[in-house]
Formats: C-alpha cells, sequence, structure tokens
C-alpha cells in the first residue's frame, strides 16, 4: 500500500534548544502510530509538526503527498489545548465548529454524544478535566477526519473516559498517531519510542 | 463569508457571557471622557453660541481630539483582551487547524472588535454630549465620523492585537504597533470631529474624509491579506 503520512529525518530546534531529533514515519492508510517517550522528550512537538502548526527546523513531512497545513479538513488534532471557549457551552462550541468545517450544525450533538458527554449545556469553563477532554476529543472527530493525532488523549479521563476514548481510537477506519506515555490498550501497527532517541 | 460570521457571532456571544472585554473598556472610557470634558467650559461644544462662552472657540478646537484620545485608550484596552482570548489555552490553533482561509477569521475578529468599538462610543459619547451640549443636528455627522473611523480601527486592533500575542512582550508591543498606525485615522477622526463641531458641516473636509476612508481600505486589505503570515509561526 502507498503510503500516506511521511515524515522524513523531521526536527525542531527552539533557538539552540533541540526539541526533536530527526525522526522518520512512514505509514499506509489505516495504520497506527504509537508515540512514546518521556515528558519532554519531543511527542507534542512532532504531532505539532504533523499537524502543521509548527514548520520543522529539519526535514519534511508530507500528508498524501502534501504539506500539513493543505489538509487540515482530514485532520483531527487534539493537543494539550482542548481549544474550547470556556464562555460557550460544549454544544455551542461544536457548533461553531461545525460552521467552521461547513458542516450541519446537528454534528455538534451527535460528536458529544459520541464520547458520552452529558453536560453539554454546561459552559466548558464550568466542565471537570475530563468532561472538558471528552469535549474535545468531539471537537477532533466532529469533521470524520482521515487522519487523527491524538496526543495524550487519556489526560484527566477516568475509567469509564479512557475505556469509551480506546474504543473510539480502536474503531477509527482512518490513520492514527497517538502520542502518550501510558501506552496500555492502544494496539499500534507501528511504535515509535522517543525515549531511546531523546535529547 | 457564514465562516467569518460564525467567528464574530461566537466572540459576541462569548463575550456576552464572560463580560471579559467591555466592562473595564467602557468604565475606562467613559471616565476618560468625563475627565477630559471637565476641563472644556461648560456648553461651549453648542454651535452657533448666543453670547459666546469663553474659551467655547478653542474648545470646540480641542472636543475631536479629546473624544478621540479617549477612545484610542479606552479602545487598547479592549483590542488587547479581544486577541488574548483567542491565544489563552492557544484557541487560535482551534481556527487554524479549521478549513477556514485566514482572511475570514481576520474579518470575523474585526467585525467582532467593530462592534465593541462602538458599543464602547455608545457609552462614551452621551457624556461627551452631555457636558459639551453640541447642537443635536451634530449628531448624525459625529455618528458617521464614528462608524468609519471603526472600520480602520478594529482592522489594526485586530491585526496588531493578534501580532503582539505571538510576541513575549505583549504589553509593550501592542501600543507600539497600534499607536502608531492609528495615527492617520485618529487624525482624521478628530479633525472631523472638531470641524463639525466649528461649523457644523463638513464642508471643507474632504481630505480628511479621503484620508480616513483611504485609511480603512488599506487597512482591512493589509489585514486580510497579511493575516495569514500573522498567524503561522
Amino acid at each position: 500500500m502507498n503510503s500516506v503520512l511521511n515524515a522524513t529525518g523531521v526536527g525542531k530546534r527552539f533557538g539552540r534548544v533541540v526539541a526533536l531529533r530527526a525522526v522518520d514515519i512512514d505509514l499506509t492508510e489505516g495504520e497506527t502510530l504509537l508515540v512514546k517517550g518521556p515528558n519532554g522528550s519531543g511527542k507534542s512537538t512532532l504531532l505539532r509538526l504533523l499537524a502543521g502548526l509548527t514548520r520543522p527546523s529539519a526535514g519534511s513531512v508530507e500528508i498524501e503527498g502534501r504539506p500539513p497545513a493543505t489538509v487540515r479538513r482530514s485532520v483531527g488534532y487534539l493537543g494539550h489545548d482542548p481549544y474550547l471557549y470556556p464562555n460557550l457551552t460544549a454544544e455551542e462550541n461544536l457548533s461553531f465548529y461545525s460552521k467552521l468545517y461547513g458542516l450541519d450544525e446537528s454534528r455538534g450533538a451527535a460528536a458529544l454524544s459520541s464520547v458520552g458527554l452529558e453536560k453539554w449545556n454546561r459552559p466548558v469553563g464550568q466542565l471537570s478535566k475530563g468532561d472538558t477532554q471528552r469535549a474535545a476529543i468531539a471537537r477532533c472527530l466532529l469533521h470524520d477526519p482521515r487522519y487523527l493525532l491524538l496526543d495524550e488523549p487519556l489526560t484527566g479521563l477516568d475509567r469509564s473516559g479512557s475505556e469509551l476514548v480506546l474504543e473510539l481510537m480502536r474503531s477509527f477506519s482512518g490513520t492514527l498517531v497517538v502520542a502518550t506515555h501510558l501506552d496500555g490498550g492502544i494496539k499500534a501497527s507501528q511504535t515509535l519510542d522517543l525515549g531511546t532517541e531523546a535529547i | 463569508m457564514k465562516q467569518a460570521l460564525a467567528i464574530a457571532a461566537k466572540d459576541l456571544r462569548s463575550e456576552i457571557r464572560g463580560k471579559e472585554i467591555a466592562p473595564a473598556m467602557l468604565f475606562f472610557g467613559a471616565t476618560l471622557i468625563l475627565l477630559l470634558s471637565f476641563s472644556l467650559p461648560p456648553g461651549s461644544g453648542r454651535a452657533p453660541v448666543p453670547i459666546p462662552v469663553a474659551g467655547a472657540v478653542a474648545a470646540r478646537h480641542v472636543a475631536g481630539t479629546l473624544l478621540w484620545t479617549s477612545i484610542l485608550f479606552a479602545a487598547l484596552i479592549g483590542l488587547g483582551s479581544s486577541a488574548a482570548i483567542e491565544h489563552q489555552g492557544s484557541r487560535i490553533e482551534g481556527l487554524i487547524m479549521a478549513p477556514v482561509d485566514p482572511a475570514l477569521i481576520f474579518i470575523g475578529k474585526a467585525a467582532a472588535n467593530f462592534v465593541f468599538l462602538t458599543l464602547l462610543e455608545a457609552v462614551m459619547l452621551p457624556v461627551f454630549v452631555i457636558l459639551l451640549d453640541p447642537a443635536p443636528g451634530l449628531f448624525p455627522g459625529i455618528l458617521l465620523v464614528l462608524l468609519m473611523a471603526n472600520i480602520g480601527l478594529s482592522s489594526v486592533g485586530t491585526l496588531f492585537g493578534t501580532a503582539a500575542q505571538f510576541s513575549t512582550s505583549k504589553s509593550l508591543v501592542l501600543p507600539l504597533l497600534i499607536f502608531p498606525s492609528c495615527v492617520p485615522i485618529l487624525l482624521s477622526a478628530s479633525q472631523l470631529t472638531s470641524g463639525l463641531m466649528m461649523s457644523g458641516t463638513f464642508e471643507g473636509q474632504s481630505r480628511w474624509t479621503i484620508l480616513m476612508l483611504a485609511f480603512d481600505i488599506v487597512y482591512v486589505t493589509l489585514g486580510a491579506v497579511t493575516f495569514e503570515f500573522v498567524l503561522t509561526e
């Protein structure tokens, strides 16, 4: 099969600080890559590079043969921040993102239901960390992305929330990259351990 | 354009709920115009003055400058906060990751800032009117100047407010970028306002109107074209 997500010698420096040393990734459609490593090993930086939110200092990233910034419609990205507005309810946040993606507003409610968020009508600022994480995951899945980039997706989730998100990852049919320092329950076709390549 | 409207509506709804921008901006603006207006002779804005109040003519000369200086300082609070909200929690990245033309993000954010500025002026103007007592016939003209200036100010504020957020010295960079950029708009607006207060018409003020409209067009275009580069690392 043809590779759909490629990183060739991709690295990142912030001034004199090396955040990520040259990494190679080659994923075909439907594969799951588990990125492991201790804090500070560059997992988040790698995912930001794959999402096109940061420019590489060395090497290149391509999704479907193109720079990531040009295929964002196909990418769902969950970073450390939920990208949700605290004064708006979870439903209003998802409705807002539905409009940005040109989707029907009802998609927001469906996405929230898929992550089991019951307090969808409460301002996000009043939600627990776990519920905020559920809403953030719903935001990533809202537009049915073909590529899902998840940075520590189980953060703040209780046992039932973690199981639900793991099930969502297992049933995801696209290409998945998950960065975590806890790999329990994630079935990956490839593993990249940045701990051994750490800075 | 629906996406720009969604961004503007989101900003306004968020502000109505959270009241993070308007209260500080409105109180500061109202206080500033109140203090500055007290330095002018009461009733000096009325034109024609049946029995000229001492200093009335000079007061009308500076009235526009006082009004626009107050608006600028109060607006700076609001424009900075508006941009900061998007950068807190890296929410701007949520907008960047969505398939939205950066020009539309700029237009949506600028439209919300336009509403915030208009709201600010809706509070400041009555204070100005009560204390300076301009003739009621001048109100439509003053409103027109306010709306024309708001286009440029909201564009400059959105563009440079966002750019400043990427700096480690936001509070220093924001005024450094905004103050000089606002000079042509504020100069035109204060001249047009003072001219109205003096003569009651826009007659002989066409150069200031042209200057303001030209900078409105320049800043809207500049914002729409360059916002992509402002948002990228």
